[in-house]
């Protein structure tokens, strides 16, 4: 099976690519929401 | 009143019933793919429009319909439908999808490769037709779609720049060669980082979103090149297998398997693009609550 290790490696980078950037969007969405909910918070406080 | 609550009931379900027809869809034609009788409506003559057109009814009835119509419970639907795709697709690029008798397995790189580049040109042209929504309308809504287009379009192009060498390596016996195809795209792909960049710089909302339209719909300018590039000029990079002319294309389970994956890639895009919107639509609600307590603040203060 020639070349098989550079298919492997194409199709695992492109999996890490479009999932890494998934998981980075995720993240970024759960800091902003963990910040909405600290400003409601002191909003209510004041 | 109860006819509204009972149509409003009847929607998800009717949307389930489509997605779970365009499911059965999926799974019947690679099961005939797979024992190769071949899947339906595949034989020696077909040109692969009603492929192609198959693949994406599959993509609007099993992620864009349900993603629009019913909220959050329609948008897991779509991500699990989309993950399903994404299962066949790699399975069917990997198991079912001819060796090419020339190359040998390293082919099998095309079916990440080109539904990137597909993928990566159907966020290109959201983000564009957002940009010039924004310059006509003047809604912060079409700024977040244009930046949140912009930058999967560049996740895309990515993973197209970086499948291209490893495929490359051993056909070519190098890595890169600046030939038009190769260059017009990387100058797209380094274009849409310098936007993302650019956005960084600029504090203020509406400048950011006036500079970000016009220098989006200026890079977007260089997409059609990149399409065109390998029909205009001869280089290193192979001419293309989809429309293009009389020398080109394709086995007819080759196309199948390439159009099953480009349904897998956009879906994947259109999954990304809604996330990354709402990201934006966060931050722009987090910018709106830190403005208005500082107002309250100076407000008491003055007092």
């Amino acid at each position: 099976m020639k070349n098989l290790g550079s298919v492997l490696a194409a199709y695992i980078a492109v999996w890490v690519i479009f999932f890494g950037y998934y998981l980075t969007v995720g993240l970024r969405l759960s800091r902003l929401a963990g910040e909405i909910k600290r400003l409601k918070n002191s909003q209510s406080e004041n | 009143m109860e006819s509204t609550a009972a149509h409003s009931e009847r929607v998800p379900l009717l949307l389930s019933l489509l997605q779970l027809m365009a499911l059965v869809w999926l799974v019947l034609n690679t099961w005939l793919a797979w024992t190769q009788i071949g899947p339906v409506g595949l034989s020696e003559p077909t040109d692969g429009s009603w492929m192609a057109l198959s693949a994406f009814i599959l993509l609007f009835l099993g992620v864009v319909c349900p993603l629009f119509l019913s909220g959050s419970r329609g948008a897991l639907s779509s991500g699990f439908f989309v993950l399903a795709l994404l299962i066949v697709a790699g399975v069917a690029a990997l198991f079912i999808a001819p060796t090419e008798r020339t190359m040998g397995i390293i082919q099998r790189i095309f079916y990440v490769h080109l539904p990137s580049a597909a993928a990566g040109g159907v966020a290109l042209l959201t983000s564009v037709f957002a940009n010039i929504a924004y310059l006509t309308r003047r809604s912060a809504k079409w700024d977040w779609l244009g930046v949140s287009a912009a930058e999967v379009g560049v996740v895309c192009f990515t993973c197209m720049l970086v499948t291209g060498p490893i495929w490359a390596h051993p056909v070519w016996g190098f890595w890169w060669d600046w030939d038009p195809k190769l260059t017009s795209t990387f100058v797209l792909w380094v274009m849409y980082l310098v936007l993302l960049f650019l956005r960084t710089l600029i504090e203020d909302p509406q400048r950011r979103a006036i500079a970000s339209a016009v220098f989006g719909i200026f890079a977007f300018l260089d997409l059609p090149i990149v399409y065109m590039s390998n029909r205009w000029w001869r280089g290193q990079h192979p001419s293309p297998v989809l429309a293009g002319g009389p020398n080109s294309g394709l086995a007819p389970m080759m196309k199948y398997v390439l159009f099953t994956c480009m349904a897998a890639f956009i879906g994947l895009v259109i999954i990304l693009i809604r996330q990354r919107y709402r990201l934006e639509a966060a931050r722009h609600d987090v910018e709106e609550m830190k403005i208005e307590a500082q107002l309250k603040a100076a407000d008491r203060e003055a007092r």
